[in-house]
């Protein structure tokens, strides 16, 4: 038997700007969480989703990134999940991320994330895919998207959507 | 595992209602050497199919995610991925006895693989498949990857079985299958 | 629920010259797309797109990485090329591409960027894989996503199905 999903947890539209956005006592009724985010930021800077407060070196990732013709690989810890890797230098960059987290409510593994993301600015652009293993086993209960010193601009969306599983 | 039973009257018509369901998952409570989601002919509310899975193999040798169709594994496959593993991009295609999609690990993490199978009955097409997939290992094993599938025939989709390249799957692997209405 | 089907659009017998959704309902939060086709005889891998029928091509603006074969490259440009994967004519009556395109906060008064993550499937060494970034100048809300290439024709059984994500 069937049994609809891919819900709405929770969203955010920011209607000023904003150091961070915060998602707190997330259900724990799902398998997995797909989040989708977009948006622009006062300034170039690195951004990311940091779990349970979580802000310690402790998010391992593989990126492959293509920017024009350039092509680059990167193997690294960070603290958060990064929603870009390669942060473009046009001025007014547009960017998207899709992350998709899986078993985010076990409490016996650590949390796989795939990240799918594009930066588009004028003459510089990139799109990347990534893996990211959150090296801890608690469940997720909080999400935060933070950014380093800049903020995200009014306009910018936060969506966190539930998959049974 | 499968989903509840809906509530009769309280059931999601097909129009307006939602899209995206949540069919059955397979979390293995102990190790298995394979894992398959059967009766897939019966399916016909839907018009795509989407596998999440969460897997881990049973020794350190076993690092793919394989699959096959109605029990055909015969060098009917053919599979393209596209991957880094954070030095360098690489890309290769293969023609197999099965697609090898997604990561199977040896003794520490899960790897995870978002599989798409549309139109997946349609007697006039072959079974195509795409994949995003990576893994980042504890023991620095890491892998981001695209990748395309393909079962060189036509016929109706009955199972699909999942297998690790050797060994077996670890406990904890879990396998779950979504459909689409279309 | 969340996830709804709008519209599949199948292409019947005689082919299709594009596939488009209009009136793409505004009470959403993102838009998906699941393509899966073939030309008719076109020799390309890709599809163009434009959204609310602008195609003034400099509106538009993506980065490509892309697999063809072993070889892996990048691309940038101001056109609607890379709108959806899609198998090339020759490759045979059975073989349909496969993506996913998702825009992300579609009807708002912002520009738009959205992904794109396609395949073409192939027995062959002609095998294509794509990652697309893409951005749309326009702030008018998306109410019709067009798949559409003026060099080729959209064989018959090629699907497309959109969801609201709200």
């Amino acid at each position: 038997m069937a049994e609809p999903t891919f819900d709405l947890i929770d969203s955010v539209t920011l209607s000023s700007s904003a150091s961070s956005v915060s998602f707190t006592g997330l259900t724990q009724s799902y398998r997995d969480l797909v989040v989708i985010a977009t948006g622009t930021t006062t300034s170039s800077d690195y951004r990311g989703i940091q779990f349970n407060g979580d802000t310690s070196n402790s998010y391992y990732l593989v990126n492959a990134a293509a920017n024009g013709t350039s092509l680059s690989g990167n193997a690294t810890g960070n603290t958060r999940v990064l929603w870009e890797y390669y942060q473009p230098s046009g001025t007014g960059t547009v960017n998207q991320a899709i992350f998709q987290i899986f078993d985010y409510s076990t409490t016996n593994k650590q949390k796989p994330v795939l990240v799918r993301n594009g930066s588009l600015a004028s003459g510089d652009v990139v799109v990347e895919m990534r893996a990211t293993r959150w090296a801890n086993t608690n469940a997720i209960t909080s999400i935060t998207f933070m950014i380093g010193t800049a903020q995200y601009n009014a306009g910018s969306t936060f969506e966190i959507y539930g998959v049974l599983g | 595992m499968t989903p509840p039973i809906p509530l009769g009257f309280l059931d999601f018509p097909t129009a307006g209602g939602s899209a995206y369901d949540w069919l059955e998952t397979q979390e293995l409570s102990s190790t298995a050497a394979t894992i398959s989601f059967t009766g897939l002919n019966s399916l016909t509310d839907y018009k795509h199919l989407q596998v999440r899975a969460v897997t881990k193999g049973n020794n350190s040798s076993a690092y793919n995610l394989r699959y096959y169709f109605n029990g055909d594994n015969g060098l009917n496959y053919h599979w393209h991925y596209l991957r880094n593993n954070g030095s360098g991009f690489s890309a290769n295609q293969t023609s197999a006895s099965y697609i090898e999609n997604g990561f199977a690990n040896g003794v520490n993490d899960f790897g995870v693989s978002v599989i798409d199978i549309l139109d997946f009955s349609n007697p006039n097409r072959y079974t195509t498949t795409r994949s995003e997939h990576g893994l980042v290992d504890s023991i620095g094993y890491n892998m981001i990857y695209r990748t395309s599938g393909g079962w060189k025939n036509t016929v109706a989709l009955t199972s699909m079985t999942f297998y690790p390249n050797t060994s077996s799957f670890a406990i904890g692997t879990r396998l779950s299958l979504y459909g689409l209405r279309g | 629920m969340t996830y709804k089907l709008i519209e599949t659009i199948d292409v019947g017998s005689g082919s299709a010259a594009s596939i488009e959704f209009t009136g793409i309902p505004q009470d959403g939060k993102a838009v998906e797309i699941k393509f899966s086709g073939r030309y008719d005889t076109y020799a390309s891998s890709q599809i163009g797109i434009n959204l609310n029928s602008d195609t003034t091509t400099s509106n538009y603006s993506y980065q490509l990485l892309r697999a063809s074969n072993t070889t892996v490259s990048g691309q940038n440009s101001s056109n609607i090329y890379y709108g959806a994967t899609i198998n090339e004519g020759g490759d045979g009556a059975n073989f349909f591409s496969s993506a996913s395109l998702i825009f992300p906060n579609y009807a708002s008064s912002q520009q738009k960027t959205w992904s794109m993550d396609g395949i073409r499937s192939n027995s062959t060494s002609a095998q294509t894989i794509h990652l697309v970034a893409y951005l749309w100048t326009g702030t008018s809300p998306i109410t019709s996503i067009k798949l559409v290439d003026p060099s080729g024709t959209i064989a018959q059984y090629s699907t497309a199905s959109l969801y609201i994500i709200s």
